[in-house]
This record gives structure tokens, C-alpha cells and sequence, in this order.
């Protein structure tokens, strides 16, 4: 069952909203998300101060990783071409 | 792939970062390898896909992966396995990596990288995605080791026994960060040299260097986060020297910086302290500073 409990995971760390929800009435928000029963201790034990740092940061990651993605595209002035020669 | 893989030398080189591409080319002779990052090659061009190839060709070159997902009880997609392979065809690196974390589950995106619970489903998980990538891709990802601020809910392992047992599984090199283990180490209370000696350093191929910041969360919990924004600290050297001391074959170092670049002298001056760490671990000079932390 480590599927659900990855999706659980995935649904806190990909929105910090939805982890501060969790930690607001855990249980409860975990039942409502279908974590099955036999997950439900590993969640209520998580440390709250690391989930919400967590959650933040992967936040952060991800709108830096938007800035890059339009770097890749070539929208940014900086990017130079590959040339050179050793 | 080039076959150029089972080099029993060191190399010392860092990440390619298009801020860097100048002085990279300035000082290609003072740089053994390369690592470019695969995920933000997808939508290159072809001249600089030609370029890449051509750099190859100079200098040893790993393809860096970062959102494939490996360790996780989802099968990995083959889209973006198909995208790997594609790149690494057009390109020929030495060899390619990936992390062991996982980065999405059920249609939510985290977007970055994640430790999965380690457990058995999720090694099952990450042996049969590992065999997936080198079916696709043609040869074996160098394995990753991830930073993590949680520990993974669920798990009845430890973040080592885990890795040990996915090497053991798959028979794929480690790709050792030494910032990511240090971090680890030192968010969760552990020693750090511990940490080291409790992986398979026989697996070792390859080895990231970076930095970070500490920084306080909102419950003013200090908190070492791995940036990349930063010089690596002495302590990373110092692993990196107890690591050549105990590894069997020659390793492939990169210096990861993602922003913040200081002048590229003080980046060779990193890619120097590297050497000097792996020609000191070579020598099994003793650990001075570790030692005595």
C-alpha cells in the first residue's frame, strides 16, 4: 500500500495549502483523501515544523523551476550559444 | 553511450550552467568532465544539440536527469524515459544519473525531489523502474542520493539500507552527493562520516559537490538546506577524502552551482580542493579536521 501513501505525500508536498490543511485536523483530512487506516499512524506521527518546511520549499523549487524552464526556452538574454573550441 | 565509463582515474569538473559557459570554454583544460542537466535540453535546439555532441567529444559528459522518478511504487513514464534516451542518443555521453526520490504519485506534481517512504513496496517500485530506465535508455543510471528536510513518513528502513538495498537490487552505480548526505546528517542528528561508511562505497562512480545555507524554519527549527548557492563547506572535502580513501574505482567528481556564481577563479580554486581531497584519500592520509569535529 506504499502507493497511497506516496499519493498522500505527493498531494502535501506539491501544495503547501493542502499540507497546512492536514495539519490543521489530520485524521480527519486524512480519511477524506482515502489514506487507508494502516497509514494513518506513519501521518499523524509527521513532524509538523519539517512538513511545513517541506511543503515551502518545494513551493519555491517550483516556481524556480518555471523561471528555468523558460530560460531553456531561449527567452532569456543571458543564455549564450554553445560555441567554442578546446 | 561513450565507452569511456570504466576509467580507473579521477576527474574533477562541475555542471555546466549556460552563466558559466565563457569561462568553461576559457578553461576546458583545467576541467576533466562535465555534467549537463537532461531536463533542460528537451526543447534544445539542433545547433545546440550539435554542440553538446561536439563538447562530448572534448570532455567527458554526464547526462543529469531529475524528474523521472525513480524511487517510487508508480512506474516511471516512458514518455519522458523515451526523452532521455532521445537525448543521450543525440549527445553520446559517458553516462547518464537520475536520484532516488520521487517526484510525483496520483497525478500530483511535487515538482521537485522527494523521498519516498522507504519500505518494500517502494524498493520493488524503484527495482522495476530502474530496469525500465535501462531498457529505454540502453545503459544503467548512476543512482543518486537525495536531501531530504522529512523523513520519509512509513518507512522501516533507513535512507542507507534503502539505497544499499536498491544498488544491491540493480547493480547500478552510486552517484554520491556528499552535501546531500552531509545535509541529511546534519538535520537529522547524525554523523555524517557514519552516514558514509554505512553505504556501499565500492558503488561509488561518481560524486556531486555543492553548498547550502542554514536557515530557520517557522518554529525556529535551524535547518541545513542544499541550495547550491553556496561553496561547499571544508566538511564536504573531508568526505570527499574519507570517500577516495575507501572507493575501488577511479571517481567522477562534479561541483553543482546553480546561482550566485562567484568568479570563475574561485570555482577552480573548488575544483583544485576537490583534487587535493581525492589525491589525499588516494594516499589514506588521515582525516585531520572530520577527526576531530
Amino acid at each position: 500500500m506504499s502507493a497511497a501513501l506516496e499519493i498522500f505525500l505527493a498531494r502535501l508536498y506539491g501544495n503547501a495549502l493542502e499540507a497546512e490543511s492536514f495539519l490543521r485536523e489530520r485524521a480527519a483530512y486524512a480519511r477524506a483523501a482515502g489514506l487507508p487506516e494502516e497509514h494513518l499512524p506513519d501521518v499523524l506521527a509527521i513532524d509538523s515544523g519539517a512538513l511545513r518546511f517541506a511543503a515551502q520549499s518545494f513551493e519555491r523549487k517550483r516556481r524556480s523551476s518555471k523561471r528555468d524552464a523558460l530560460d531553456s526556452e531561449g527567452v532569456s538574454p543571458r543564455t549564450p550559444s554553445l560555441r567554442g573550441s578546446r | 553511450m561513450r565507452k569511456l565509463s570504466d576509467s580507473p582515474r579521477d576527474r574533477v569538473g562541475l555542471a555546466w550552467r549556460d552563466e558559466l559557459a565563457v569561462d568553461i570554454h576559457i578553461h576546458l583544460q583545467d576541467i576533466d568532465c562535465l555534467e549537463i542537466l537532461a531536463d533542460r535540453e528537451f526543447r534544445a535546439s539542433r545547433q545546440r544539440i550539435a554542440a553538446l555532441r561536439e563538447l562530448a567529444r572534448q570532455v567527458p559528459l554526464s547526462l543529469h536527469s531529475v524528474a523521472l522518478g525513480l524511487a517510487s511504487s508508480e512506474p516511471v513514464d516512458e514518455k519522458r524515459l523515451a526523452r532521455i534516451a532521445e537525448l543521450a542518443s543525440r549527445i553520446e555521453p559517458d553516462h547518464w544519473s537520475e536520484h532516488l526520490a520521487f517526484v510525483r504519485a496520483g497525478g500530483f506534481e511535487i515538482g521537485h525531489l522527494a523521498a519516498a517512504p522507504y519500505r518494500p513496496e517502494t524498493l520493488e517500485g524503484t527495482l522495476r523502474n530502474v530496469e525500465r530506465a535501462r531498457r529505454a535508455v540502453g545503459s544503467l543510471p548512476h543512482l543518486e542520493n537525495i536531501a531530504t528536510s522529512i523523513l520519509p513518513p512509513g518507512s522501516v528502513w533507513s535512507e542507507e539500507q534503502f539505497v544499499g538495498q536498491v544498488l544491491q537490487g540493480t547493480s547500478a552505480p552510486l552517484l554520491l552527493d556528499l552535501h546531500n548526505l552531509y545535509a541529511n546528517a546534519w538535520n537529522f542528528g547524525r554523523d555524517p562520516v557514519e552516514l558514509l561508511r554505512a553505504l556501499p562505497l565500492e558503488r561509488v562512480r561518481s560524486v556531486h559537490l555543492s553548498g547550502g545555507c542554514v536557515v530557520r524554519d517557522a518554529e525556529g527549527v535551524a535547518r541545513l538546506v542544499d541550495d547550491h548557492l553556496h561553496d561547499p563547506p571544508d566538511v564536504v572535502f573531508d568526505l570527499l577524502q574519507l570517500l577516495a580513501a575507501n572507493a575501488t574505482c577511479g571517481l567522477t567528481v562534479i561541483l553543482e552551482r546553480d546561482g550566485r556564481f562567484p568568479d570563475f577563479s574561485a570555482v577552480l580554486r573548488q575544483l583544485a580542493l576537490a583534487r587535493a581531497a581525492l589525491a589525499r584519500g588516494r594516499e589514506r592520509q588521515p582525516l585531520s579536521r572530520l577527526a576531530a569535529a
